[in-house]
């Protein structure tokens, strides 16, 4: 019987493979079974980021570690969000590292996990005040009372512009001391003059992507971090979602999402003459435009706030080794040195490295116009997050959408948000 | 022992059962081990309010009541749900019929045509998905672009709430190559003399397609069905990268409301309560299908389900 | 079309064409002429859908920054680059990333291949009290979304001290863990296998472990490919687990290390897709090698297709 024989032989191969494979296999698991836990006493540096920033924070890790040789330091990192994935699977089994970066979001988007260690204690023991950082920068740590990160850097936010375009339609450039009128009359002209080559005068980054930076255009906020108390209709958030929809709308200075890039490319296409900017855009944008036109950035219109963004800080609040732990918070926040390495791809939040970082810029990045921006800083606001104020976050979200895409009544929209981000605020959390 | 009695453990030892027990130990073993545990301790968390950090706090029926009465995403996100897996299962499995019957064909360069139908289910994850979100690009696209050219003008794609849908299921229709894989291990257990009978009795290909190769691979389109069924229903990582759930919720599926509920909000037990009733949803429909296909699957090993 | 069962063939003659009882002859020349060419152009309009993504992402592999995303979408970049090639290579130690997957995903499909094998003969062909019930929740299982059990995996698999090991990410396959769709799969294909070559062996005297290992097996070879090809694929393309069950990034894999070109705030393009386009050839040229022994797989059978 031919096939059997020839299914024996293939048999017979096969079984030979897969016991190879088992052994393979069984001696591989050994091995993996075998990887130490952490030795104790040592400590976990937890940081995430681009294949670039994950190399800066090693270098940060190893700065550490050269300055203080009796310490054990491990690392371990991922990608943001799956870092962000991670961090509360680490925090229900205690495995988080001792001293890990975070988000500004992730600051209050997982206080309510109890990961975080509140760190006023070690900041009054050891000395330091708030005024180390650049004015606003501990904001976004500061959540409940408790003090649970510390500013490591900072993005200071403003209006990108082309600066080709400006002078191609003859619109003076925005400087420092700009209002809405002074924006509105440039965007509207550039659309105007530009409509045929397709130039836009403001690209759609804040609403149907990002609805914080609309929400807090005039200082407005959608509910009191605090208190739970919904705020959604007041007039700072209204006016400032009706002013989105203007310019989409009536001004038709702003693509909606049809129309826009989306995500991606956006400004550095060439074809908006201003669009949000924010301190991480520095090298993106550099890379994508390159030399294709001029650009700088100013400060937001005098009335506008923002949304406050930067990186952080903070410890486990289940770690073994506290103390040593703080010392290498510190260094990450406060440390010169440690402050010159992340200065790579952003502004230091320490205030004298944020002033030498100016200064040591190249020349690429040291001609944009810094430093407005930075006096802007403590204006922003801090966009609380978590929990069932994300879920709020998202049903803004989607009434702006709505808004913007389907034309929406901004108050009746609002008045969406306020009754159902009631009914979400009230139920009991744990 | 007598001669003509069997132990009762000889009796177990050679009956059927145990046999049969004994084929599927590992799985069993699996089952019990690592996969019951946590599935039980998600129907428990189910009936809890839990952040996934802390202790759960029982609360009985409330995530099960909220959900049904008073939660405006459930009932919207299970009908876009739906929709999405009723166009991706049809269309998905009967191109994926289609694709392997003609691939099966003894013409040249068969097997290239075989790499590039399963590319796609190979090459996945975020950066094709990515890659789908530049091609569906309302002005730099490559499909408006081509459209353009013949002279319509394309839709607003992932941006236009009509259109984001039929986008993302547009897309799944290109992960299909593991359903024509299926299909096509087996067709080759067809046997060849019942093409070359019926070629005799004068069947052209549409027929021998219909009254051959359907009836002898129902057995494997009922399965495909079934998968794609209860992969379509937990749809997430698409719409996550290429619309987050919108415009305006047009695409806000229910395996993204799930994942919202368990890791952007930390409400584990809902989510969880979320979770068994999709797998109440699941086994119902499955089971809708098999009593459907129950007197017309043909099984050519004589057996029936 | 009445239920007539051919028995795949051990008969000796099998390669000979064999009479009808009608007394018809074959006729076998012709049946693969010219009718088969109007086929290309489905196929065709289906390859270039079907590998349109691959092509552009392999394009925006070449691109520099500046020309990911232009208007007109243009395939051919102007200053094409392997720019991206090094920055991915530099910043990631792709071989030691590419040694982890290969580890993972091979030794997780060899337990998957084992496992569904013998559960889905199990279910096939043996019976055993409870078989419907045990079957019934083993399509349960794959009803739960992924992320529900998450939880509860995780602390299982930390009690278990399998954390930071390869452990979570092979074990579970040998066990059937998330192989639900496999021991269906193996199922399906086995009961299209005809009990009367069972019962030949059987009254040969062969136990039921001989009837599977001597006679299904073999004649299963395209389903056990297909279940290897899909568990491979599966392990090697999974970013989740060993993102989540790694702390230790030198035994991170390929598609976690991808991620690390997705910032929070801006993506860097083009090294994500040079390197999708590394981790996706050795999946392609397993799958190219697969394919010839689909072919084989058809010949030892004795059933053509």
């Amino acid at each position: 019987m031919k096939s059997l024989a020839g299914a024996q032989l293939s048999r017979r191969s096969l079984l030979r493979g897969s016991l190879a494979v088992g052994a393979a296999a069984a001696g591989g698991e050994l091995l993996g079974s075998c990887a130490p836990g952490r030795a104790p006493g040592t400590l976990l540096f937890g940081y995430y980021g681009s294949a670039d920033e994950l190399a800066v924070y090693k270098q940060v890790g190893d700065l550490y570690k050269k300055k203080n040789p009796h310490v054990k330091l491990e690392y371990t990192y991922a990608d943001p969000l799956g870092f962000f994935q991670k961090l509360p699977l680490l925090f229900r089994s205690g495995a988080a590292p001792d001293v890990f970066m975070a988000a500004e979001s992730w600051i209050s988007g997982l206080a309510q996990l109890g990961g975080y260690a509140d760190l006023r204690a070690d900041l009054d023991r050891s000395g330091i005040s708030e005024s180390v950082w650049l004015p606003g920068a501990l904001n976004a740590g500061k959540v409940g009372g408790k003090i649970l990160a510390l500013p490591v850097i900072v993005y200071p936010k403003g209006i990108g512009y082309n600066q080709t375009l400006f002078e191609k339609y003859h619109v003076p450039l925005p400087d420092p001391s700009w209002r809405q009128d002074d924006f509105l009359h440039a965007a509207q002209t550039i659309t105007d003059q530009g409509r045929s080559d397709g130039v836009w005068g403001m690209n759609n980054s804040f609403g149907t992507t990002q609805p914080y930076d609309l929400v807090t255009l005039y200082g407005g906020m959608i509910f009191n971090y605090e208190t739970r108390q919904m705020t959604a209709t007041e007039p700072a958030v209204v006016n400032a979602v009706r002013f989105g929809r203007d310019l989409m709308r009536k001004y038709k200075v702003m693509p909606n999402a049809a129309q826009t890039q989306a995500l991606l490319a956006g400004f550095p296409t060439g074809r908006f003459a201003m669009d949000i900017f924010a301190g991480y855009d520095m090298q993106p944008w550099d890379a994508q435009i390159g030399n294709k036109f001029k650009w700088n950035i100013a400060p937001y219109p005098r009335e506008w706030r923002g949304t406050y963004q930067n990186n952080n800080v903070a410890i486990s609040a289940k770690s073994h080794n506290r103390q040593a732990a703080w010392e290498l918070a510190k260094f990450i926040a406060t440390d010169p040195d440690a402050q010159q390495v992340q200065g790579q791809f952003a502004t230091p939040a320490v205030r004298t490295s944020a002033q030498r970082w100016l200064t040591a810029l190249p020349a690429k990045y040291s001609r944009l116009h810094w430093q407005p921006l930075l006096d802007r800083l403590h204006q922003q606001e801090v966009a609380y997050q978590g929990g069932e104020f994300t879920k709020v976050w998202d049903v803004m979200g989607q009434q702006v959408q709505s808004v913007e895409e389907l034309g929406t009544d901004p108050m009746k929209a609002m008045q969406t948000v306020q009754k159902r981000g009631t009914s979400i605020l009230s139920t009991q959390r744990i | 022992m007598g001669a003509n009695t069997v132990s009762l453990w000889e009796r177990l030892r050679r009956s059927e059962s145990f046999s049969f027990y004994l084929f599927i130990l590992p799985w069993l073993v699996g089952l019990l081990g690592l996969t019951l545990g946590p599935m039980l301790f998600s129907l428990y968390a189910s009936f809890t309010r839990w952040d996934g950090v802390h202790s759960p706090h029982f609360i009985g029926l409330t995530n099960y009541r909220v959900m049904f009465t008073g939660d405006p995403d459930f009932w919207p996100s299970l009908g876009r749900t739906f929709y999405y897996a009723g166009a991706r299962v049809i269309g998905g499995v009967v191109l994926a019929l289609v694709l392997a019957a003609m691939v099966n064909v003894k013409l040249p360069g068969r097997s290239l045509f075989r790499t590039i139908y399963f590319l796609p289910t190979v090459v996945t994850g975020v950066p094709i998905f990515v890659v789908w979100t530049w091609m569906f690009d309302p002005t730099n696209g490559i499909f408006n672009y081509l459209l353009g050219k013949v002279g319509l003008l394309g839709p607003q794609w992932l941006a236009s709430t009509h259109w984001a849908m039929p986008a993302l299921i547009v897309m799944s229709l290109t992960a299909t190559g593991g359903a024509m894989v299926v299909f096509l291990a087996g067709l080759q257990t067809i046997p060849a003399e019942l093409y070359e009978a019926a070629t005799v009795d004068g069947a052209g290909w549409y027929t021998r397609f219909r009254h051959i190769t359907v009836p002898m691979l129902s057995p494997v389109i009922l399965f495909n069905v079934i998968m794609g069924i209860i992969s379509a229903l937990q749809v997430f990582a698409e719409p996550f990268v290429m619309t987050g759930g919108g415009p305006v919720h047009s695409t806000y599926v229910y395996g993204l409301y799930l994942y919202d509920e368990a890791f952007n909000y930390f409400s584990f037990g809902y989510a969880s309560a979320l979770a068994w009733v999709l797998l109440v949803i699941t086994v119902a429909l499955s089971g809708l299908v098999l009593w459907v296909s129950r007197g017309r699957v043909y099984y050519a090993g004589g057996g029936r389900r | 079309m009445n239920a007539v069962s051919i028995p795949a063939t051990k008969r000796p003659n099998a390669s000979r064409p064999r009479h009808e009882p009608g007394g018809r002859r074959l006729i076998l020349a012709g049946r693969r002429g010219l009718s088969a060419i109007p086929l290309y152009v489905p196929m065709c309009i289906a390859a270039v859908f079907f590998v349109l993504p691959f092509v552009w992402m392999v394009s925006g592999a070449f691109k520099s920054p500046s020309e990911i995303l232009t208007f007109p979408p243009k395939l051919i970049p102007r200053h094409g680059t392997t720019a991206n090639f090094s920055v991915a290579t530099d910043t990631i130690p792709l071989g030691r990333y590419f040694f982890n997957s290969a580890f993972i995903a091979i030794v997780s499909t060899v337990g998957a291949v084992a496992c569904s094998a013998l559960a889905g003969f199990g279910f096939a062909h043996v019976r055993g009290r409870g078989r419907n019930i045990w079957f019934g929740i083993l399509l349960a299982t794959m009803m739960i979304p992924y992320y529900v059990t998450i939880i509860p995996t995780f602390s299982l698999y930390e009690s278990l001290g399998w954390l930071n090991t390869y452990l979570p990410l092979t074990v579970p396959a040998f066990l059937g863990v998330g192989g639900g769709f496999y021991i269906f799969l193996m199922r399906q294909f086995f009961l299209g296998i005809p009990r009367d070559l069972f019962e030949a062996a059987r009254i040969d005297g062969a136990s039921l472990f001989r009837c599977f290992w001597q006679v299904a097996l073999p004649l299963a070879k395209p389903a056990l490919i297909t279940v290897a090809l899909f568990q491979f694929v599966a392990s090697w393309n999974d970013f989740f687990g060993p993102l989540v069950y790694l702390s230790d990034s030198k035994m991170y894999t390929l598609p976690v290390a991808i991620r690390f070109f997705q910032g929070l705030h801006n993506s860097d393009f083009g090294p994500m897709m040079a390197m999708t386009c590394l981790t996706v050839l050795p999946v392609l040229l397993l799958f190219l090698t697969a394919q010839r022994f689909f072919v084989q797989g058809i010949a030892t059978t004795g059933t053509t297709g």
